[in-house]
């Protein structure tokens, strides 16, 4: 073959055959192996990670930059310290990112410029864009890095439904990367019939709820990879058996009623229908709430398995208890980065970063403990 | 090198000596003001000292501090005993053994604060708890990062 076949000329595959066009229309047959953690989708797939993010202006951010790992990001804060922002901003640039990639056009930062604001408005769900716009200032700056390419654009008080993209700055191809976004609110119990009303009425819920919905509607697939096998079965095992939605006349096991089972139950049901797998980078907004402390044990060992097989994962909490799990967990490989979002005298945001929980400048969940603690001693003695 | 403090007897096997027993630190150095207070053990070994803290709450005798005021005091005694090294290496003449382990101390390169709390027979109870280690263990790694640190800064 004269001219190498790019990613895109691939047409048709089958299994380890691959039948590629050339620019001159030759047909080659070509068996290829594909690395196991690869997933042909009619095209080339390349995993992303979020490398970086920095935030100007934006909600509560000031000036702040993130430099997250590849393995378990953790957010630590008091509330309205921009936790749950900060999981949205990244999901709302996936999001938008994954919106043109599926498109496969030549004008990237045109279709960008309109993505953005439409996905930062349906999943923060401002009245208009420059609502985001930190305290009435007049622009905001904000930077993804991915591991691929990165994304900078702006914002102004007058941006209406196209941001400002430096069009030398955006790449000729973009990637879709698989994300997940799991919020606070349990969707299990809801999510069939959760579709059509989103799309009907005005309901108080914003897109990341949706997305969800469309995700848990998926059925189970008939066999999964190992390693994300191995981690479906010790979920199984808490559930005390498989999970059994209501499809096709089945109906949702009792064992599963209760709201913090229902959590497991989404993580199982999202494994075992293939959504999360190790190349999906994974968002959960507060996974803690609503379970006991032997469960919240058996998340945390979920958690550090799924970011050992390779799934990024950012997570909002507010339990010193999964933190302490996660740090009994830690072995040398693991990736963990913790983020403690603290504001300053000012109304300025402080971000300490740390892959270390000692290293942290503002770790409040744990001096709520320790007042706890002297409180209740003197109380008792 | 056995050292007792109160009913508990430890043994080092490097230099080590109660400080806060010690004629420099008793006579001398906590005369300055009342806030100075030390921690009961100074030890090195291959390059490394180590400030140890003793609480033994088995003892009645032993003064119950809330986790607050346990770490302030701790945060307090290992300023004070750093403070008082380098002038105990300088100005003892009578006491070989304390200018000995001051001048080894101020050799090392790398400081560890050791804080050693014996506690009653563990009891499942709310009151027993309160006394969540693990919890001191990371506020005392964090506010004493700058000292007894995993890195340099």
């Amino acid at each position: 073959m004269d001219s190498t076949p790019t990613c895109d000329d691939i047409i048709l595959y089958y299994k380890k055959l691959v039948i590629v066009l050339d620019n001159d229309k030759n047909v080659y047959v070509i068996v290829i192996f594909f690395n196991e953690s690869a997933k042909v989708t009619g095209g080339c797939y390349k995993i992303m990670r979020i490398e970086s993010l920095s935030i100007e202006i934006f909600t509560i951010f000031g000036k702040n930059q993130f430099n997250f790992s590849n393995g378990l990001n953790i957010v630590i804060g008091e509330n309205d310290t921009g936790k749950s922002h900060l999981l949205r901003l990244l999901y709302s640039l996936i999001e938008s990112n994954n919106l043109v990639a599926q498109q496969k056009a030549d004008n990237n930062s045109y279709l960008l410029q309109k993505s953005l604001p439409q996905k930062l408005i349906d999943i923060f769900k401002p009245e208009k864009l420059a609502h985001l716009i930190k305290n009435g200032q007049n622009k905001s700056h904000i930077n993804i890095d991915f591991s691929e390419y990165n994304i900078p654009f702006n914002f102004t008080q007058k941006t209406k439904i196209q941001v400002n993209i430096d069009k030398n700055k955006v790449p000729a191809r973009l990637i879709k990367q698989d994300s997940l976004f799991i919020p606070t609110k349990e969707m299990l119990s809801f999510y069939d019939g959760f579709m059509s009303l989103y799309l009907t009425r005005q309901l108080p819920f914003d897109e990341i709820y949706y997305h969800l919905a469309k995700t848990l509607g998926l059925l189970v697939l008939k066999d999964i990879s190992s390693p994300e096998k191995q981690i479906l079965k010790s979920l199984e095992t808490l559930l005390n058996g498989k999970l059994l939605l209501p499809q096709n006349g089945n109906k949702l096991e009792i064992s599963l009623v209760a709201e913090g089972m229902r959590k497991i139950g989404t993580l199982s049901h999202l494994i075992a229908n293939g959504s999360l797998n190790k190349n999906t980078i994974l968002f959960w907004d507060e996974p803690e709430s609503n379970l006991n402390p032997k469960l919240i044990r058996k998340l945390a060992k979920v958690l550090v398995d799924l970011s050992s097989i390779g799934v990024q994962i950012f997570i909002n909490t507010h339990s010193l208890f999964l933190i302490k799990e996660f740090e009994i967990l830690r072995e040398i490989n693991t990736q963990i980065k913790y983020f403690s979002l603290g504001i300053e005298v000012e109304n300025n945001l402080r971000v300490s970063q740390s892959e270390d929980i000692e290293g942290l400048d503002d770790l409040v969940i744990l001096d709520e403990n320790l007042d706890q603690s002297d409180r209740f001693m003197k109380k008792i003695n | 090198m056995q050292i007792i403090e109160g009913k508990l007897i430890f043994d080092f096997d490097c230099e080590a000596i109660k400080f806060d027993d010690s004629t420099f630190y008793r006579k001398h150095f906590s005369k300055m003001t009342n806030e100075i207070k030390a921690v009961d053990i100074l030890a090195v070994n291959q390059k490394i000292g180590y400030l140890i803290e003793i609480k033994d709450y088995t003892d009645p005798n032993t003064k119950i501090l809330t986790m607050n005021e346990l770490i302030e005091a701790i945060i307090n005694k290992v300023i004070s005993t750093l403070a008082a090294i380098l002038p105990m290496k300088i100005n003892v003449n009578n006491s070989v053994g304390e200018r000995k382990i001051a001048k080894y101390f101020l050799i090392a390169n790398k400081i560890k604060v050791i804080v050693h709390i014996e506690l009653p027979p563990s009891r499942r109870t709310l009151k027993q708890s309160n006394w969540d280690l693990s919890n001191l263990q990371i506020q005392l790694r964090r506010r004493l990062r700058a000292i007894d640190a995993k890195g340099n800064h």
